[in-house]
């Protein structure tokens, strides 16, 4: 405290005042106002005013209240040392600046630069690098910095950027101890590294994000035991923000990596891609359009229904997707069938997952158009189970064939051992050589069957051409002549389609093998006859075989009948391959045989010829 | 030892009866064509007292009624009370699934495939001694 007069004079001054105000700190002799101390005392004294100055008096800061006193013309002057007050307030100036600055920083870069620009320097710092961690070598590399780093003159760049490992330096020390590390002198510490001059005092604060050391701060100064508690603190708070907003950055960036990643990966994707929400499509990807036909546009299109692509599907897989209840977010896989913009059906393999967002559940699938693979698989089905059917009919005719030719071998081994060599005049040789003759026609026979119904079945190319009906029972009536005539057997053709394109040879086949077996098993008593009528129903030619002859127990034998040598009556020259030879040949061209009967009264043979 | 043959082969049929020349003791008491023959003639020797067999001779590859259809047939018949009579088959099947189908039915004792060795004639007169 002291008291002035009107002209400036000292009048008192307390010891406390002596010390503050005294060049050498002493309590008498000439005190040295500082800046605008006089001014304001005169001021106060004039206008009987109270007033307050700050004032920096040798690295302190002070508060002056100046109070003029009523009745005299003087002013007592009060000092408060405020330095602590005001350096906060500055350190509050700093970070608040900091902070704002922090808000436009984009890049780990621009955080470094900010700290050094609109941080550091505001403080009393001389110096100061940020470091951070390089991922790729693990090293602390100079980012940014503030001081003799970074001349004005080569704007953000810093002079001879350096790396450091985590065991070299004080900045390698923080980094590792993840703490900060206060040096008060270090020419006594063996760590020290020089970087462009000689310091004495450092300051390393880290940068940590999570549980992870980012970077350093660091600032040296020439002076021993420089940093006060203070510049620690700010530091660190400088550090902790940084730290955040750097954390803050790799996040936003790894977040925007994955997406341009996932977003690259669905817009390629070589399924169907698309995202809904209420059965309206919210994203599709290219190949999606391209499954169902219709554009992005159309499909995003809010009039647009997801169940109007699925008109027709699978019940079963709509009713499990319905049956998803709130909550079911494990990912399904269904089965459907989606009809696109141009009415096609296609097969879908749709895989779908079901996400809760703030909006609400929402769809994501990927739907792989399988209708080729369906249709390949069916077809490979159906040659599969046509390859079964020939090998097990391959089988079928490998023992049939074996037991037929067997049997007449057999015989002819067994009439052998009777043959009477000694004496050839024996009458009995007569028999055998008969009977050995009978059974090598027969073997004959079954080999030259054996050639026809291999014939058939290998018979690959036809020959379609215009087939005359009546001519071709003419020719079979001429061929048949002498049964037809010993069996009084009559041919009646009806044909109301007379020249049908079809393979002449089958249809040979066919009306050979029908009239003869009508013939064969007439029935005694009547009037035999065959009806052949040919007509058309529905766009297709039928030919028909009515005979009114003993007929055929269909019950017994009608799975049976055009079985390969299945024989169905005693008559000699059944031979049990006419009806199977008929039917193969009918089957290779698509044409179709059925059969009616009755026994006692006759029988009927639909074909159906193919189209 | 009194035998049946159903056999639709004549050319088997002749072989077979001349085999049995050298056999004093087997008589072919009847020869039918298919297993509707052979059935027949079962049902009618019930009733007419006509020979019975003491084992029947079985083709396989018959028509109107095949060995199988027959054996079927006849285990009817036995059920309902005829005689049980063993049946040796006869074939000139080689076919292994013949021969599985065969062992199905008690009725059949042996299966011999063709032709038929003196041997195996003598087999059959021991099978219709034991049954």
């Amino acid at each position: 405290m002291l008291t002035l007069d009107k002209r400036g004079e000292l009048i008192y001054a307390n010891s406390a005042a002596y010390k503050i105000l005294h060049k050498d700190g002493v309590d008498h002799g000439t005190l040295v106002y500082p800046g605008k101390f006089l001014k304001a005392s005169l001021e106060a004294i004039e206008c009987k005013k109270n007033d307050t100055i700050i004032c920096e008096v040798a690295n302190s800061h002070y508060r002056f209240s100046f109070c003029p006193r009523e009745s005299e013309e003087s002013v007592d002057v009060y000092g408060v040392d405020i330095t602590e007050e005001v350096k906060h307030q500055n350190y509050f100036t700093v970070i608040s600046a900091f902070s704002t600055a922090l808000l436009e920083a984009e890049t780990e870069k621009d955080t470094a630069r900010i700290i050094t620009e609109e941080a550091i320097s505001r403080l009393s710092f001389v110096d100061c690098v940020v470091y951070f961690v390089d991922l790729k070598d693990r090293k602390l590399k100079q980012i940014a910095a503030h001081g003799p780093k970074n001349p004005k003159s080569l704007d953000n760049t810093i002079l001879n950027p350096i790396a450091l490992s985590f065991d070299e330096g004080i900045v390698g020390l923080a980094a590792t101890e993840k703490k900060t590390i206060l040096i008060d002198d270090v020419t006594k510490e063996s760590r020290y590294v020089v970087d462009d001059e000689q310091r004495v005092s450092e300051l390393a604060v880290p940068l940590i994000a999570g549980n992870e050391v980012i970077g350093v701060i660091d600032s040296e100064h020439p002076e021993k035991n420089y940093y006060s508690k203070e510049d620690v603190k700010i530091l660190e708070a400088i550090a902790s923000i940084a730290s955040s907003k750097i954390q803050h950055i790799r996040f936003a960036k790894r977040n925007k990596l994955t997406e341009a990643k996932f977003q690259s990966f669905v817009e390629n994707a070589f399924g169907g891609f698309y995202i809904h929400r209420n059965n309206k499509f919210e994203y599709v990807n290219e190949q999606f359009c391209k499954i169902t036909g219709f554009t992005s546009r159309e499909l995003l299109s809010p009039d647009f229904n997801i169940q109007s692509l699925i008109i027709g599907a699978d019940q079963r897989a709509i009713r499990a997707m319905k049956a998803r209840g709130i909550g079911d977010e494990s990912p399904k896989s269904y089965q459907l069938e989606m009809i696109t913009k141009k009415k096609q059906i296609r097969q879908l393999a749709v895989n779908t997952c079901i996400l809760e967002d703030e909006e609400g559940q929402v769809t994501l699938g990927i739907a792989v158009d399988i209708t080729e693979t369906i249709e390949s698989r069916h077809k490979l089905e159906g040659v599969i189970a046509s390859l079964n059917k020939k090998t097990d009919e391959l089988n079928e005719f490998a023992h049939l064939a074996s037991h037929n030719l067997r049997a007449p071998v057999t015989n002819l081994i067994g009439l052998l051992d009777y043959y009477n060599e000694l004496s050839p005049e024996d009458p009995m040789n007569r028999t055998i050589m008969e009977k050995f003759s009978k059974t090598v026609k027969q073997l004959n026979l079954t080999l030259e069957e054996m050639h026809d119904v291999l014939k058939v079945r290998a018979q690959q190319e036809f020959e379609i051409k215009k087939v005359n009906l009546n001519d071709l029972v003419e020719g079979i009536k001429s061929q048949l002549s002498e049964k037809i005539r010993h069996a009084k057997f009559n041919v009646q053709t009806y044909f109301e389609v007379e020249v049908v394109n079809y393979e002449q040879s089958h249809l040979k086949n066919l009306f050979l093998n029908l009239i003869s077996n009508a013939i064969k098993y007439k029935r005694e008593g009547v009037d035999a006859h065959i009806r052949i009528r040919s007509y058309t129903r529905e766009n297709q030619i039928y030919i028909s075989f009515e005979d009114n002859g003993i007929g055929i127990d269909l019950e017994k034998h009608g799975k049976n009948l055009f079985g390969m040598y299945k024989r169905f009556h005693t008559n000699p020259d059944s031979r049990g391959l006419g009806l199977y030879l008929i039917k193969k040949q009918l089957d290779s061209l698509g044409s179709s045989i059925s059969v009616t009967s009755t026994l006692g009264e006759g029988t009927r043979f639909t074909v159906k010829l193919t189209k | 030892m009194k035998i049946m043959v159903i056999d639709d082969d004549s050319t088997f049929l002749f072989i077979f009866r001349k085999q049995i020349e050298k056999f004093q003791d087997i008589e072919i008491v009847n020869e039918s064509k298919n297993g509707l023959e052979a059935v027949n003639y079962i049902k009618q020797a019930g009733k007419n007292g006509s020979e019975m067999p003491d084992l029947i001779a079985l083709d396989l590859d018959m028509p109107i009624m095949n060995g199988w259809n027959f054996l079927d047939e006849y285990d009817k018949l036995c059920k309902v009370g005829a005689k049980t009579i063993p049946v040796c088959i006869l074939s000139s099947t080689i076919n292994q699934a013949d021969f599985d189908r065969a062992d199905n039915y008690d009725l059949v004792k042996s299966f011999f495939s063709k032709p038929l060795t003196s041997e195996q004639l003598t087999t059959m007169k021991k099978i219709a001694a034991i049954y």
